[in-house]
């Protein structure tokens, strides 16, 4: 497939720089000379006269095209597959009369959409929870968190006693399965249990 | 039937959240792309026009082109990388293609007056370039990766048994690090705290080995179909409309190891690998204008809509975590919390709106082209990142994803900037012959940064035109300034890695006149 696709490009190019082969090759950045259009001179010609030209070559050449000729008040197209009330249909001998596609199968295969959601507060001090107020442009002043890149300095130590395990990770699930989002509680799962396996002693 | 509604009904109305604000600056910051001849002299080619490139740039440029036009471009990269965190040092190398714009440019003149001229294009281009390591690691005695998890359940205020379920709604995080008892319940006085394995090693004042490696792959790609026109004097115009198409594919393996000899300080090891795909396609609109006050000088303004781009993310996660007191390894994918399967969310993301201004002066402008010699140009381009936004793609979106997505947008708004990217660049010409030299310059879109961040690309070139066809060769040395934060925790400060990225370049154009 590539090496048709490399061959159709090298054709392609051979054939198109025929154009400029002899004399200068424009560059359009600075400047390039408008082509030269010839212009039709008859004026005069009817449009619609090479409109039927063309309808009754297209017609040849296709027998499809002779449906779209609407001087005629019938329909003498005849096509074996074509389902529907044809005239002649009761002729057909692959006529059914439902389309053999037309009733759309519902598939169904439900998926988990939860995924990368992240928590939000912890990108700065200020924006806390999923809620903060666009209106209150004050309680969003940018404070974002500081960072650490070193192992030297006892940070830790310092925070932990700040943040205190008891109110930041303390495990009070809430009975509330409202589907509110936030602190109030996660919505409840809907699917079955998975165990965890046991906990070695 | 009824059953088979119900059940669709359901596929159709779960729910949609899921994106971080780090996915914002993935679809509007990175290096101009473009044809060796663009990328030669740094990307200016805002006022410029007469490129293929245009179509991505400045569209007004299309409505250059009297001749018509059909170019291929590509090249290749040697990329090397070198990371920092927490004091320790780490080199990455790779090498990839790249793929730059192809398309063609058809003049139409119009039939009565041969001064003024409108010009048609179709071309696609890799607008970002996805592929990439960052690879780092480093001892660190202040936090663990696994505390995000801990910190999520807390968070989540609900029961374990509520997490591990086959529907999860912490599939990829909490549900495996509690499965894997990397973050469990323990007793502490008379309260039941949810803590992380590799907590206990921190506590008694130890560091973790931590490492991470995240291959990126794919790219953002655009389809452009541009109009463009000229009013034989001193104005050009171009309208594009962009396609733009996403194919993003993230893997991440983060390990965490105790670096003690204790073999019962409850906690070895854990390995994470997050993997996750992006997909899916927008719209946008460019549109711009080309002055030319007098002859020679060129003056050039784009903007570029928002890409309006509807997304669908793919993800599965897995965890292997060794504890002791006793010694034992348990191992946890999120297939078991997503029914068997890939978890799915779709989403609509718009990128920022962009605006060029552009200037250039092309010594003779004239048709022969033994006597054009050359141009200059610049380029100034603002990008307003912190302009990303995320929306539900759901037609009645619940009120926790309302509530989610408003606070993403807000976290984006707080973390990004607008930042200008300036490119410069020239060109002499000797006949048939062409030199380029270039330079580009892209702004840190961070409001706050613990390292340097920005791009600096510096390239030269040559370009050959003549019997119909021309070729044009660059070589662009690409500087990316980064950090990667591979966590975040609410309590805590954020631990980083300090990223330097060179990048060698080697870009071809081969085009035709017809």
């Amino acid at each position: 497939m590539k090496n048709i696709l490399l061959l159709c490009s090298i054709v392609f190019f051979a054939s198109c720089s025929a154009v400029y082969k002899s004399g200068q090759t424009p560059d359009d950045l600075y400047y390039s000379k408008p082509k030269v259009v010839v212009e039709n001179t008859d004026k005069y010609e009817r449009l619609d006269n090479v409109y039927e030209e063309r309808q009754i070559r297209m017609a040849a050449y296709d027998y499809r095209w002779r449906t779209l000729d609407d001087r005629y008040d019938y329909n003498y197209s005849y096509n074996p597959y074509a389902y529907g009330y044809n005239y002649g249909y009761y002729y057909n001998p692959y006529y059914y009369s439902y389309p053999v596609y037309g009733q759309s199968a519902v598939f169904v295969n439900p998926k988990n959409t939860t995924i990368r959601k992240t928590n939000l507060a912890s990108y700065s001090n200020t924006v806390s929870g999923y809620t903060p107020s666009k209106s209150s442009n004050s309680s969003r002043t940018i404070s974002v968190r500081g960072y650490n890149n070193s192992n030297n300095q006892t940070y830790r130590n310092n925070t932990y006693d700040t943040r205190t395990y008891n109110e930041n990770r303390s495990y009070t699930p809430s009975t509330n399965n409202s589907n509110s989002g936030g602190n109030s509680g996660a919505p409840a799962s809907t699917g079955s249990s998975v165990p965890r396996p046991p906990r070695g002693q | 039937m009824q059953k088979i509604l119900t059940l669709a009904a359901v596929f159709f109305v779960t729910n949609t959240y899921a994106q971080i604000p780090e996915d914002a600056v993935r679809y509007s910051w990175y290096p101009q792309n473009g044809t060796a001849r663009t990328l030669a002299i740094g990307g200016a080619i805002g006022s410029l026009g007469g490129d293929i490139t245009s179509n991505f740039i400045n569209p007004a440029g299309i409505g250059f082109y009297k001749t018509n036009e059909a170019t291929i471009s590509g090249g290749f990269a040697f990329n090397k990388a070198k990371t920092n965190y927490r004091g320790n040092n780490l080199n990455e190398t790779k090498q990839q293609f790249n793929f730059a714009p192809a398309g063609l440019v058809i003049a139409l003149p119009k039939r009565f007056e041969n001064k003024k001229t409108n010009a048609f294009s179709f071309a696609v281009t890799q607008t970002a370039n996805f592929n990439n390591v960052i690879h780092f690691k480093g001892l660190n005695n202040y936090s663990s990766f696994s505390e995000q998890f801990a910190e999520e359940f807390k968070k989540l205020n609900t029961s374990i048994d509520n997490v591990l379920n086959t529907n999860s709604i912490a599939p990829y995080t909490a549900a495996p690090a509690l499965y894997t008892y990397l973050i469990d319940t323990v007793r502490n006085g008379n309260n039941l705290i949810i803590k992380a394995a590799p907590e206990y090693i921190l506590d008694a004042g130890q560091a973790l080995q931590q490492e991470m490696i995240k291959t990126t792959k794919g790219g953002l790609y655009e389809l452009g179909f541009t109009y463009a026109g000229n009013d034989g004097k001193k104005l050009l115009w171009g309208v594009s409309v962009g396609i733009p198409i996403v194919n993003f594919e993230s893997n991440t393996l983060f390990t965490e190891n105790d670096t003690s000899n204790n073999s019962s300080n409850h906690f070895k090891s854990f390995t994470y690998t997050d993997n996750f795909t992006t997909k899916g396609a927008g719209l946008n609109a460019k549109l711009g204008l080309i002055y030319r006050p007098k002859e020679y000088i060129r003056l050039g303004l784009a903007v570029h809509t928002p890409s309006y781009m509807s997304l669908t993310d793919s993800r599965q996660s897995s965890l292997n975590t060794e504890l002791e007191n006793p010694i034992k390894t348990y191992n946890a994918s999120s297939d078991l919390f997503t029914e068997g399967k890939r978890g799915v969310a779709r989403y609509i993301q718009s990128s920022p709106l962009r605006v060029i201004a552009s200037g250039s002066y092309v010594f003779r402008e004239v048709e022969d082209v033994t006597k054009q010699r050359g141009f200059v140009s610049a380029d100034i381009e603002f990008v307003n990142h912190k302009g990303s936004r995320f929306n539900s793609n759901a037609e009645q979106p619940t009120v926790d994803d309302q509530t989610y997505f408003k606070g993403l947008n807000n976290v984006v708004k707080d973390i990004y900037k607008g930042n200008i990217n300036v490119k410069l660049g020239g060109e002499i010409k000797f006949n048939t012959i062409m030199g380029r030299l270039g330079f580009g310059y892209y702004g840190s879109p961070y409001k706050d940064a613990p390292a340097k961040a920005n791009k600096m690309t510096m390239s030269g070139g040559l370009g050959y035109r003549n019997k119909g066809f021309f070729v044009d060769l660059t070589y662009m040395y690409l500087i990316n300034k980064d950090f990667n934060i591979p966590y975040r925790l609410q309590n805590l400060q954020n631990v980083y890695a300090g990223i330097k990225q060179q990048s060698s370049n080697i870009i071809a154009t081969v085009g035709v006149k017809f």
